[in-house]
């Protein structure tokens, strides 16, 4: 691949993440009570999802690591298994926002931000272990 | 050789079907299961690449699908994972896909080799 084909596909990668944060923060933004819309926890489950691929295959492993997190947290919500309480929403929204600032990061920099201390933080507060997770 | 690819991310639909087509590969691409089961029964192809997690019809009810339709049966399908998707793997295999690839920008051969080991194809 040439380096101009490469860095259309770095574009695409950046327009398609972004767009999905934008997709999230509007729908979290939506949340008006505490009985989630099971569909917009599904689109939420599936952007988070999208995240995770998109990140990791691109070589951004703390930025996927976190989509990841989001995508159990959406994934346990749906199935009864978390508590959606206000508390999880001001988490969630932090989470989408730190996702939000390392995309920026790679946009301009190329590189990502380190969000593992962010990470560490949400697993605690929602008792998730990514290393857990299968 | 034709293969269908049915994915719903705009960013690997264009990168996989741009790769596969440098390798002389006839791609059509469909945005989820259910148009990819429309696609597959029009114009049957030699190979599915399949994400698992779709709107609409996700990867598992095509593999359902497809096992339940005979023209479909033997149509090989090649699952795409993330990071941690061990379960959905072991799911999509026992519902009768070939072999699965993890999604990667740097690592394109490990694909091409088991798309090529499936459909039998030299070198």
């Amino acid at each position: 691949m040439d380096e101009n084909t490469k860095n259309e596909f770095i574009t695409l990668f950046l327009q398609t993440s972004q767009g999905n944060v934008s997709s999230m923060k509007a729908l979290i933004a939506k949340k008006q009570s505490d009985k989630p819309d099971p569909d917009i926890l599904s689109v939420l489950y599936r952007l988070a999802h999208s995240l995770k691929g998109e990140c990791s295959a691109m070589g951004f492993v703390t930025t996927a690591k976190n989509s990841h997190l989001l995508e159990v947290v959406f994934k346990k919500i749906i199935n009864n298994e978390l508590l959606f309480t206000p508390e999880l929403v001001v988490d969630i929204s932090e989470s989408i926002n730190q996702l939000e600032y390392s995309l920026n990061h790679i946009a301009s920099s190329g590189s990502e931000i380190d969000l593992t201390n962010h990470i560490s933080q949400f697993e605690q507060r929602t008792g998730i272990r990514l290393s857990d997770v299968r | 050789m034709k293969i269908l690819l049915i994915e719903d991310d705009p960013f690997f639909q264009k990168f996989y079907s741009f790769k596969l087509k440098e390798q002389k590969f006839e791609v059509d691409v469909a945005r989820d299961g259910v148009e990819g089961m429309t696609k597959m029964q029009q114009s049957i192809p030699n190979l599915v690449l399949l994400d698992l997690i779709m709107p609409n019809k996700d990867g598992f009810e095509v593999l359902q699908d497809k096992m339940n339709n005979p023209q479909l049966r033997d149509i090989p399908v090649l699952v795409f994972s993330t990071l941690s998707q061990e379960q959905d793997v072991k799911k999509a295999l026992q519902l009768g896909a070939k072999d699965y690839v993890n999604k990667s920008f740097f690592d394109f051969d490990t694909l091409l080799t088991k798309v090529k080991t499936i459909l039998n194809i030299q070198g």
